[in-house]
């Protein structure tokens, strides 16, 4: 679940970025946080900050593999894997048409919602993401996106361990920076 | 008699240390009820937090990160299965402790420290726990629930029946209580613990509690209606305890804590009085192995009579470095300026503890103290605690 939602929102965010050339993600300021509530104010967080990005004319495509994602416990992190079928589904994929898209200018933030296609545990449904992107220095451009998911639209049973289970809104927030090639 | 009254204090130091680890934060818990039955922490274990106590507080003897928690987490380490709607558990704390004043040894024995077993039950929204131990003589007065001046007594330390709401964010209950205040570290016995009475081995409170838990902020308030293992009636506290601690980060927390209580008479003092205890906490892990915590308390107490004003304060910094997995050194430093008068205290606090397999820990403690107007004493406590 935290997985599926860290994907979703690498992917609206590495989205923004790229207007006409091929934007490279900086894996090193890259950030996916996926955060899961449950009960009496339990709080979960996973992330993760693997992402690649492909493109056609039209789409930006952005996969996000399951398996890196972390929660700070091992078991939770093999949970988290046999939830999503990490092993038959191994990336969460987001694809967001260019238009969707609004592009920074130099000292002018895009910023928006954009309609996406979120494939995640097999499952493909349309996801609405807000982001922000901003154009810095070094023609880096920076991007903050987020998306709330609710993870039975995907075929995904809210996990539930030893009496806690998990709301099934998750939060996605997504931090990266993108350059040029 | 200062002595003597010094020996007293360093048994009170080994007295029986009640579970609560608000070092959980290093690993994004910043929260207490997903694993202890009382939302602000410490007492019963639910089966959540009997897991996390094995993931994540003790040795793993090579057990795999992703492994799954064996029976040894489980109630009286798996060998009686209990309903999910019953919670049960118990500890057994013994230990051995050496105390000097002005470099003399003058005390030296064993302790029976904690031996009680605890239940609480839900059905639907309903909840009640209560506790049931043993105390040796002296030790936990302020939770007996039985009279023996000169023996070992029965305790309580809590017992209460409450309705939880709002998918379990909210706890309202009644009863003997922890009372809502400053962080519900181990070190019970800290200046910080003593001088607020929220020490939780014995400084429950009879009342009505509200507590409140959310992923970014928890809070409790409650109602004091006063200790009933404290006689006679003009002794007991009644006023009002609560905190709020707001999440900054998964690993970083603060709160603010206010305290008023007011006694119609004390041992000593048949006037009534007012005391008031007003403080912020800090919790944070920069560092996953390394967690720091924090306390300062504003102490006002007043004589309601006379109307005589007394301030103080009580500190407390706390470093908890796990040097490997289940192995942790812990130091702090506090400090306490009696509104009582006096020098100002100083304590400073060593040692290690190693969480050997789920549920059983050894610790090793050095703890100084030393005022002006006091002798210097030097407490060294080793414990032995298994939780069942």
């Amino acid at each position: 679940m935290n997985t599926r939602n860290m994907l979703t929102g690498l992917f609206l965010a590495v989205a923004v970025i790229t207007q006409a050339a091929v934007a490279v993600s900086r894996s090193s300021e890259t950030s996916v946080t996926v955060l899961a509530r449950g009960p009496a104010g339990l709080r979960i967080e996973g992330k993760s900050a693997s992402l690649s990005l492909d493109e056609d004319a039209s789409t930006l495509t952005f996969q996000v593999p399951v398996a890196p994602i972390e929660t700070g416990i091992g078991l939770r992190d093999r949970h988290l894997r046999e939830m999503l079928e990490a092993d038959k589904f191994p990336a969460v994929i987001l694809r967001i048409s260019r238009s969707e898209l609004k592009f920074p200018k130099q000292s002018e933030p895009a910023e928006g919602t954009a309609k996406g296609e979120l494939t995640l545990h097999g499952q493909a449904r349309p996801v609405d993401v807000r982001y922000r992107a901003e154009l810095g220095a070094g023609g880096i451009t920076r991007v903050r996106g987020s998306l709330q998911i609710d993870m039975r639209d995907f075929e995904i049973k809210p996990p539930s361990y030893l009496g806690v289970t998990v709301a099934p809104e998750v939060e996605v927030k997504v931090e990266l920076a993108v350059e040029e090639r | 008699m200062k002595a003597a009254l010094l020996i007293f204090a360093a048994v009170g130091l080994c007295s029986t240390a009640a579970k609560a680890y608000p070092t959980m934060i290093r690993h994004g818990y910043t929260q207490c009820a997903s694993c202890h039955t009382d939302p602000s922490g410490g007492t019963l274990l639910t089966q959540y937090g009997r897991a996390q106590s094995q993931l994540l507080l003790s040795s793993r003897w090579g057990a795999a990160e992703d492994a799954e928690p064996t029976a040894a987490s489980r109630f009286l380490f798996g060998a009686l299965k209990t309903p999910d709607a019953v919670t049960l558990g118990g500890w057994l704390r013994e230990g051995y402790i050496w105390n000097t004043v002005d470099g003399k040894l003058v005390d030296n024995r064993e302790l029976q420290m904690r031996s009680s077993l605890a239940a609480e039950v839900r059905l639907g929204p309903v909840r009640a726990a209560a506790e049931v131990g043993y105390a040796a003589a002296h030790t936990a007065q302020q939770a007996t629930i039985t009279r023996n001046q000169d023996g070992g007594n029965l305790v309580s330390r809590e017992h209460w029946v409450g309705i939880s709401f709002a998918e379990e964010t909210g706890l309202v209950r009644a009863g003997r209580i922890n009372v809502p205040y400053g962080l519900r570290n181990l070190e019970h016995t800290s200046f910080v613990r003593a001088a607020t009475r929220t020490d939780i081995n014995e400084d429950q409170q009879g009342g009505i509690a509200l507590a409140i838990t959310t992923a970014d902020w928890r809070a409790e308030v409650m109602a004091m209606l006063g200790n009933y293992s404290v006689r006679p009636d003009a002794f007991r506290e009644r006023g009002f305890a609560g905190y709020a601690e707001l999440t900054l980060s998964p690993t970083v927390a603060i709160g603010i804590n206010a305290l008023a209580a007011r006694a119609d008479a004390a041992p000593g003092s048949p006037s009534p009085t007012l005391r008031q205890a007003y403080g912020l906490t800090a919790r944070a892990a920069p560092w996953t192995p390394l967690v720091l915590s924090a306390e300062l308390d504003a102490l006002i107490s007043t004589a309601l009579g006379s109307g005589s004003l007394q301030t103080g304060h009580a500190g407390w910094l706390q470093a908890d470095l796990e040097v490997l997995r289940g192995v942790h050194l812990v130091s702090a430093v506090e400090h306490l300026s009696s509104p009582a008068g006096g020098a100002a205290g100083l304590g400073l606090w060593g040692g290690a503890a190693w969480f050997v397999v789920p549920h059983l820990d050894i610790r090793a403690d050095l703890i100084r103290r030393s005022s002006a107007d006091s002798p210097t004493t030097n407490t060294f406590l080793i414990q032995l605690n298994g939780y069942l």
